[in-house]
């Protein structure tokens, strides 16, 4: 409590409910990200696919939310995975990392809790 | 076909630009990390939005610029996820300066609550800080107008002043300042011009008056007589026009040029620049305009409203009998003042006639303000003085609300919070406080510089410039920062001291080491406030000894009238010249008489107290100027009926009457008591002869008492009187005596002298009340703002006595409760609260006086009447102090009276 570690590395043991909830959009990349590493672009799409086109984030959006996963050690770079393209030569593709993984389990389940939890109700009316 | 794909011209597209400048937003590391991806995503985009259309693309540009804004922004202000998953995996923030940022918004937020749970004292802390800060500026801006701005012209630190000086006179009561500021005759102006080498230009003038006269009423104008020179020395620049020229414009050449200065040109002429070259009539003479002078020049020289050469030759007006009333040269690159002085000296010592005068040199800016430098010094010092009592009540308010949360304090401390952030949030708090009041202080300035203006005497040089200026605004700002950090910090890290963790769980305990920093407050303010009330008492009772005055004649029924009849209309090779002169004025003196309100009118040469001046070597018969010194008096040509008029007692011998009132009666004088007793000792003056201006000796037909005609402070010692018939023409001022209402006769003036003739302006009329007002006005004015300084630090300093016994009270509040539980009254308790309050009023008063002995040596130069160690200024002032803090004290006192034994007990 007293002396602060100026580390930006978590500390041992952060376990994954120490992330949870999740926002939307990081849940939708590590989503993405579950399936195979992907590059920027090919995340875009994906998550256009995974929410049928609701959810379309920008560029920025797109990127601030990766770099929050990245710092926080939900996904990394995949070294040497990036493959040439026709202008910037390589591009930077990510992957999750063992921690991403484990937390998208624990959001999932969650999430799961929440629509078994809520099966009683229905958008018509309330039952009892 | 792609997005990235240059214009045909070659340079990129304008949203390709905008994408790079968004991209310079992030931080170098996120650039690197991911402007590559973010550029590729955006191409794609783009490419598909390019199939729907431009519409489609301008959208999506948009949505993508506001997207990489939000990423920049995102990055520096985590979001609630990012924050909240942050602290659990017990990570900072990457960037010290932005967790700094974002407490400090904290830290405000939470002094803003503190303060509004406070409301008055956060407003007392503050306005104690702008008083101060506004004063001090406001006090500066006057300063730095009149003492410190260089003068309005080119290489300005080149002007000097050129005085010859007249040892003799050293220490003489009126005429002291001769000694180094004597005057230079035409001649020696001419001379020192042919013969001086240190100087890039000199030049002499004069002031004098003269009638316009045209279509409507005539009007007296002042006029500036300059010596060829002058303007060159200056290298002033004309606004329209040219200068004048000796060549062009020497009016022993019959020409008659005028410049207009820029006041008169903008106020008669609307600043029309088809004046240059009009006509205008002065003296019944026509001159032509040949420019307009700049506003500068007031400063320079002095303010006047047209200008015209005097050259050697110049014969009308008599002109050339007179002296000119200063001289000003522009010294060589490499000459010093001390040169010039040397040189100068040099020159007029070889003048034959010259006796024994030497020169003066003086920087022409510090020459100009000699005469308010002492006093703006000794009220700027004043303002500052109060600047450090109100910084004093602010660490004083700021310190005790810090005390009454030593508990809050201690608990965050004890929370783990270190020093340095208790401290960051006490000076937050503090540099709020001190911001508001400094920002206050600033706006204050404003205000207060306008009432200094509003107040200030006549004749103060460019205080009218004073304005809140960038300058000025500067060194107010810097004035309060300074003030605010001293005295926000100072308290801030005294009540973040370690060892307040100990006050944990005594939050009534006596902390002395802090109270008694509170005590060295209030006593250094009430020092302070002493020294500022007594120099403010000091000059109130100088402006009372003023009031007390006998001036020697009869001011509540007097007015002095001024008009400039058109005696150039009488022609000066007319034989009877002079008695044609003489009969027109009588004719105007008894038409004035002939008014109901008039009782009498007299004439005189020189007016009581407005500055006018003529004296006069005079030689007594017997006298011998090698052994008993040179004698100069005060000369005055009076009428006959004078000394009935204003009132001034004969005490020895006879006054005029109508056998002195005649040109060619027997030379009669009458001297004052002063010179009589100078000349004669104890001996009657009555029946001596005295010559001057070499004529025939006169017969002292009396001796007139001492009058002050030429300041309130002291008699003019040397003076005589002459029958102004005896000097020529009977002319010049008129002093009336009315048993009506002073003020209401000058319009019945005005209608009676423009029914008598429309040609002579009524220059002036002034009460003599109101001219003995006039000439305290310097008095007066710092008399009033020492004693609003001496009063609003009193405010400040009684209000810290208070403040400091409240809080006393408080903390002892559970050891009033013992003392009234056993058996202690109300007085008693009183008394024990009182004592403390008088205790420190005493120590502050007696420090104050103390300082007040050695501090009034500052002001003992503007006393009248009073020592500057006036017991009953100091005693008083004591007093005041002392009564006041009883005052201050009473309020806590009476409360604790109230204390109830068993509500203290169990708190």
């Amino acid at each position: 409590m007293r002396r602060r570690r100026e580390s930006t590395r978590p500390s041992k043991g952060a376990g994954p409910e120490t992330f949870l909830p999740l926002p939307h959009l990081p849940f939708h990349v590590l989503l993405a990200l579950a399936e195979e590493p992907r590059h920027g672009w090919a995340i875009i799409r994906a998550v256009r696919q995974i929410t049928s086109g609701r959810d379309n984030p920008s560029s920025g959006s797109l990127y601030l939310a990766m770099s929050r996963l990245v710092e926080r050690g939900l996904i990394e770079e995949a070294p040497g995975a990036g493959i040439a393209t026709d202008r910037s030569g390589r591009r930077k593709t990510y992957r999750l990392t063992g921690l991403g993984r484990e937390v998208l389990e624990a959001e999932t389940a969650r999430l799961a809790t929440l629509v078994r939890l809520s099966e009683g109700f229905s958008t018509g009316g309330k039952k009892r | 076909m792609s997005a990235s794909r240059p214009r045909p011209d070659g340079r990129p597209r304008l949203d390709q630009r905008l994408l790079h400048a968004a991209l310079r937003l992030l931080t170098a590391a996120d650039r690197d990390l991911y402007a590559e991806g973010l550029s590729e995503c955006y191409r794609e985009r783009r490419l598909e939005a390019e199939s729907r259309g431009r519409s489609a693309v301008l959208v999506l540009s948009l949505r993508e610029l506001c997207g990489l804004a939000r990423f920049a922004l995102g990055r520096r202000f985590p979001s609630r996820w990012s924050r909240r998953t942050a602290r659990s995996l017990g990570f900072q923030p990457k960037r010290p300066v932005r967790r700094t940022m974002a407490q400090l918004l904290s830290d405000l937020k939470f002094s803003l609550r503190a303060f509004a749970r406070r409301p008055s004292m956060t407003v007392l802390a503050a306005l104690s800080l702008a008083l101060g800060v506004g004063a001090s500026t406001a006090m500066f801006s006057v300063v730095d107008s009149v003492l410190v701005r260089p003068l309005p012209f080119p290489e300005p630190e080149e002007l000097v002043s050129v005085y010859p000086t007249t040892p003799s006179l050293e220490g003489h009561p009126t005429l002291g300042g001769m000694a180094e500021r004597a005057t230079f005759s035409l001649p020696e102006v001419w001379t020192v011009r042919e013969q001086q080498t240190v100087f890039d230009g000199f030049g002499a003038f004069r002031w004098s008056s003269t009638t316009l006269s045209g279509d409507g009423p005539p009007e007296q104008l002042d006029r500036g007589l300059l010596t060829p020179g002058v303007l060159e020395t200056l290298r002033v620049v004309p606004i329209a026009g040219r200068l004048l020229d000796p060549q062009a414009d020497d009016p022993a050449d019959g020409a008659r040029s005028v410049m207009l200065s820029e006041g008169a040109w903008r106020g008669r002429f609307a600043g029309d620049p088809s004046v240059v070259g009009s006509i205008l009539v002065l003296d019944d003479e026509p001159h032509t305009v040949v420019g307009v002078l700049p506003r500068e020049i007031e400063v320079a020289i002095f303010d006047a409203d047209v200008w015209r050469l005097i050259t050697g030759s110049s014969s009308d007006d008599g002109i050339l009998d007179h002296n000119v009333s200063g001289a000003i040269g522009r010294l060589r690159p490499d000459t010093s003042v001390e040169q010039a002085r040397a040189e100068v000296a040099r020159i007029l010592g070889a003048i034959p006639e010259h006796g024994d005068h030497g020169a003066s040199v003086f920087p022409r800016l510090e020459d100009q303000t000699r005469a308010v430098r002492p006093a703006l010094l000794v009220l700027i010092a004043g303002a500052f003085v109060l600047l450090v009592v109100g910084c004093a009540n602010t660490a004083l308010i700021l310190l005790g609300q810090g005390l009454d949360r030593r508990q809050e304090l201690a608990v965050r401390g004890a929370l783990g919070a270190g020093r340095l952030r208790l401290i960051g949030q006490l000076v937050v708090e503090n540099g709020l406080v001190t911001g508001l009041g400094a920002a206050g202080g600033v706006l204050l300035a404003a205000g207060v510089s306008r009432v200094l203006l509003e107040l200030a005497p006549a004749g103060v040089p460019r205080l009218e410039e004073a304005a809140i200026d960038g300058r000025v605004l500067l060194f107010g700002i810097a004035v309060a920062v300074l003030s605010g950090t001293l005295f926000g910090l100072a308290p801030a890290f005294w009540l973040s001291r370690p060892d307040l963790a100990s006050a944990m769980g005594s939050t009534r305990g006596s902390s002395d080491g802090r109270s008694r920093l509170q005590d060295a407050l209030v006593v250094g303010e009430l020092a302070l406030a002493t020294i500022l009330l007594v120099a403010a008492a000091l000059l109130g009772r100088t402006l009372i000894a003023l009031d007390g005055v006998d001036p020697g004649f009869d001011s509540e029924q007097l007015v002095a009238v001024r008009v400039a009849p058109p005696f150039q209309r009488f022609d000066r090779s007319d034989e009877d010249w002079s008695g044609a002169i003489d009969g027109y004025f009588q004719n105007l003196v008894d038409e004035i008489e002939a008014l109901p309100a008039v009782d009498a009118v007299a004439v005189t040469s020189v007016v009581p107290l407005t500055g006018d001046r003529a004296n006069n070597d005079v030689v007594p018969e017997g006298w011998d100027p090698e052994v008993s010194g040179e004698l100069i008096a005060e000369r005055r040509f009076v009428s006959v009926d004078f000394f009935e008029t204003v009132g001034t007692r004969i005490v020895d011998g006879r006054g005029f009457d109508v056998r002195d009132d005649r040109a060619d009666a027997a030379p009669a004088m009458i001297v004052s008591e002063g010179l009589a007793r100078r000349v004669y000792g104890d001996e009657s003056a009555v029946g001596r002869r005295i010559s001057f201006w070499g004529r025939d000796p006169a017969t002292v037909m009396g001796v007139a008492e001492d009058v002050r005609d030429e300041s309130l402070q002291s008699p003019t010692d040397y003076a005589f009187y002459v029958p102004a018939r005896q000097m020529g023409p009977q002319t010049g001022n008129l002093i009336v005596r009315t048993s009506s209402d002073p003020a209401q006769l000058g319009d019945d003036i005005r209608q009676r002298v423009y029914a008598f003739d429309p040609d002579v302006p009524v220059t002036s009329v002034t009460p003599f009340v109101e001219l003995i007002g006039d000439s305290t006005s310097d008095q007066r004015y710092r008399a009033r703002l020492m004693t609003a300084f001496g009063i609003v630090a009193g405010l400040f300093a009684m209000l810290g006595v208070y403040g400091l016994t409240a809080r006393a009270v408080v903390r002892r509040t559970r050891e009033m409760g013992i003392r009234v539980a056993l058996g202690a009254v109300g007085p008693q308790v009183m008394r024990l609260v009182l004592r403390r309050g008088l205790i420190l009023a005493a120590i502050g008063a007696g420090v104050g006086l103390a300082i007040s002995v050695f501090a009034t040596r500052v002001v003992e130069s503007f006393l009248f009447g009073v020592s500057r160690l006036d017991p009953v200024s100091l005693l008083g002032i004591a007093l005041v102090i002392a009564v006041g803090s009883l005052l201050a004290c009473l309020p806590p006192s009476r409360r604790a009276t109230r204390v109830d034994p068993t509500v203290a007990l169990r708190e």
